[in-house]
């Protein structure tokens, strides 16, 4: 299916909606609306066919198509949950400067993507296949929502000290109101919280099943269980506070999760999580035969 | 068609004496009445707001047109007014100006706040009284219809109405809209029970506000308000709990000193864990210290930061007027071509009849002479197109030179001059 769609499509169509986004205040476009949306849509249109590409590669190992089997994946399909929120986002109201923050998210991702594009596929292992593609996805999905707070975040403390400094929105340079992204702060919380929640049990049970037990004392998984910890302390103080924490409290924990989740991410890509060649001999729980329990 | 307008506005005559010549709607009725019975071959219309009294006038002929000292005293004469004492201050415009300066006051480019919005319907509302009244007809009907359409075009193709002006309408629609989403489900609390006060709260109520709280130091005052806005009211001594829980204050109390502290605020904020709040300080002096908006998520904006608000959309609005006046001339030369083409055609059409009339009669005369020698009946139509020719022929040169000068200043003296000339009736 349009085999010819390569990633220079979408990132190209992404950097032009940056490059309108941010050339709000030096040029007048006509129709800058249009061409934000129609971009957008574009991209997101190159970026589907992209991935549908992908995922109809069959994987040498089994023989058949695999979803998220390499980190190359994974951040492609991150980068396109974020396009699919941007273009929302910006559907809602065009003239918010929303793709300013979220598209250069988009674009690391998709940069990181490149540089992983030759590493090692993940392992394939029938019998564990499922908590596999769950592992992967809550963490894709968690990502996603970080990101997402992330942007949020910095929207919102841009937008308070604008407005504690009375300087109003303009043409140029507008941004949501504070309670929209206060109230998107909360939900990236809570979201990337209970993802990163159910990424960790999926691991957990992923690991017990595969080597039969759990090193929790290895690096890359203390700072996984670190960034669910942090996600999980935002979301209840959120929660216990009823809100009253205050917008600025939110979008600093929103931040803080995120640059958490770029150590993990920086650790994990760099460590051997996910790859096939992890053998120990170090005792543990026999985790293999509980997981033929739990899948049976 | 003619077009005259007398008045007095707000550029030139103060509003001690606009206020003893302002019309009520019932004065209205009467005075549209008076000018019928007055003058009766002539249509008008009266406009009068707090800002204008104008009498807009039409007749087909200049000489059924009443001179504008005419009119000047039909209205001063209606409140009793000596005439000689205002009539320095009488600003008279005809022909073009009167229509052009209708679409302008319609358009709101001649209001004394330029782009509000009730000058249109007040225009519209006095056509109708004029309507009733039957002092207006065909010929105001189209005058007011384009003047609506103007006044559309402007709004439409000018950001001249976008930009609020006034402190309450700014403070809610382009303050409080960049922290709120809605305002149904807001803790609105009122310090105060002033005239700001309501207005502002006005706003806040049509935009959807519903939990609303007034607090005033008369609780009579405060009760009154409330039940204006189906709002609750608060004791004064619960004043620094109720700004604890609100998330948005407006304050206008006429107290000459501050009646929040910082530090009490940020030690009652500290006890509760308040989300972040919104405080609109309307009072002159201001009512909350100044170090509350050091205060975390607390923003203050005193009366001065939505004065300059107000200001910039003022000079933006200005800004948005030479585009706006360009549209209205436009749409007066549109106009008036539409006019000068609707009156020529009459004429055209009054011509070619008289002309015609005339040939058949000849050809009447001609053919029962010709009748009694009878001659060949292809000569007699040969003759009646012959005669056909000739008031084609006579008649080219002048409807030449009508298409020639239809977009030109002379087109009006040539339909007249071609009336007289030969001797056309309405």
């Amino acid at each position: 299916m349009l085999s010819g769609v390569s990633v220079t499509c979408f990132l190209f169509s992404y950097l032009v909606v940056l490059v309108v986004e941010a050339s709000r205040s030096l040029i007048k476009i006509p129709g800058r609306n249009l061409i934000l949306i129609g971009m957008l849509v574009a991209g997101l249109i190159a970026h589907s066919i992209f991935l549908v590409n992908q995922f109809s590669l069959e994987d040498a190992q089994v023989g058949r198509p695999q979803l998220l089997a390499n980190w190359f994946q994974w951040t492609v399909v991150g980068a396109w949950g974020l396009a699919l929120a941007c273009l929302i986002l910006t559907l809602r109201d065009p003239n918010r400067s929303t793709g300013l923050f979220v598209i250069p998210l988009i674009l690391v991702l998709i940069g990181v993507g490149q540089l992983l594009r030759d590493s090692e596929p993940f392992p394939v292992e029938t019998t564990i296949n499922v908590w596999r593609v769950i592992h992967g996805v809550s963490w894709l999905v968690g990502t996603m929502f970080i990101c997402l707070g992330m942007a949020f975040g910095i929207m919102y403390l841009v937008q308070s000290y604008r407005l504690k400094n009375k300087r109003r929105s303009s043409e140029h340079f507008k941004l949501s109101t504070l309670e929209f992204l206060q109230s998107m702060n909360r939900l990236s919380l809570f979201s990337s919280a209970v993802a990163l929640a159910v990424g960790l049990l999926s691991g957990i049970v992923l690991n017990l099943g595969r080597e039969g037990y759990v090193s929790w004392f290895s690096g890359d998984i203390l700072i996984t269980c670190g960034l669910f910890a942090s996600a999980l302390t935002a979301s209840v103080l959120e929660i216990v506070s009823r809100g009253s924490l205050g917008g600025r409290r939110s979008a600093y924990l929103a931040i803080a999760n995120f640059v958490i989740l770029m150590l993990v991410m920086g650790i994990v890509l760099v460590s051997s999580h996910g790859q096939p060649d992890r053998v120990s001999n170090r005792p543990g729980l026999n985790g293999a035969s509980i997981l033929r329990e739990v899948t049976a | 068609m003619h077009w005259a307008m007398v008045g007095w506005s707000h550029h030139k005559t103060p509003v001690e004496i606009r206020e003893l010549l302002a019309f009520s709607n019932e004065q209205v009725l009467e005075a549209n009445q008076r000018f019928k019975d007055r003058f009766p071959e002539a249509e008008s219309v009266l406009l009068s707001t707090c800002n204008r009294v104008e009498l807009y006038c039409a007749a087909n002929e200049a000489i059924r047109l009443p001179a504008s000292e005419d009119l000047g005293r039909f209205l001063a004469d209606f409140h009793g007014f000596p005439y000689g004492d205002v009539s320095s201050l009488l600003t008279s415009l005809a022909g073009r100006e009167s229509i052009q300066h209708l679409f302008t006051v319609a358009s709101s480019l001649d209001s004394m706040v330029i782009g509000e919005a009730q000058i249109l319907s007040q225009v519209k509302s006095a056509y109708e009284l004029a309507c009733n009244g039957r002092s207006a007809s065909a010929l105001m009907h189209q005058f007011f219809q384009k003047a609506a359409t103007v006044a559309k075009r402007v709004a439409n193709e000018t950001d001249i109405h976008k930009r609020r002006i006034s402190i309450p309408s700014v403070a809610v629609s382009e303050i409080a809209t960049e922290f709120f989403e809605r305002f149904d489900d807001k803790r609105i609390l009122l310090i105060g029970a002033g005239e700001m006060g309501a207005e502002t709260l006005r706003y806040l109520v049509d935009s959807g506000a519903q939990t609303i709280t007034v607090v005033n130091r008369n609780a009579q005052r405060a009760t009154e308000l409330a039940a204006v806005y189906g709002a609750r009211t608060a004791d004064w001594d619960q004043l620094l709990d109720e700004v604890t829980v609100a998330d948005l204050i407006v304050s206008t109390t006429g107290a000459d000193q501050h009646i929040v502290q910082a530090a009490s605020l940020k030690s009652a904020r500290g006890k509760r864990g308040s989300q972040a709040v919104l405080i609109l300080d309307l009072a002159v002096p201001r009512d909350f210290e100044s170090e509350v908006a050091q205060l975390p998520d607390v923003y203050l904006f005193t009366l001065d930061d939505l004065q300059q608000v107000c200001d910039r959309n003022r000079q933006a609005r200005q800004e948005q007027w030479p585009k706006a006046q360009y549209i209205v001339q436009q749409e007066t030369d549109k106009f008036l071509a539409e006019l000068i083409h609707r009156g020529s055609g009459t004429t055209i059409k009054q011509l070619r009849q008289q002309a015609d009339q005339v040939k058949q009669q000849e050809l009447k005369r001609l053919q029962s002479k010709l009748s009694a020698r009878d001659i060949d009946p292809e000569l007699e139509k040969d003759i009646e197109v012959s005669f056909d020719r000739l008031v084609n022929k006579l008649l080219h040169p002048p409807m030449k030179s009508l298409r020639e000068n239809a977009d030109s200043n002379h087109h009006a003296s040539l339909i007249d001059a071609l009336r007289r000339l030969f001797q056309l009736k309405d």
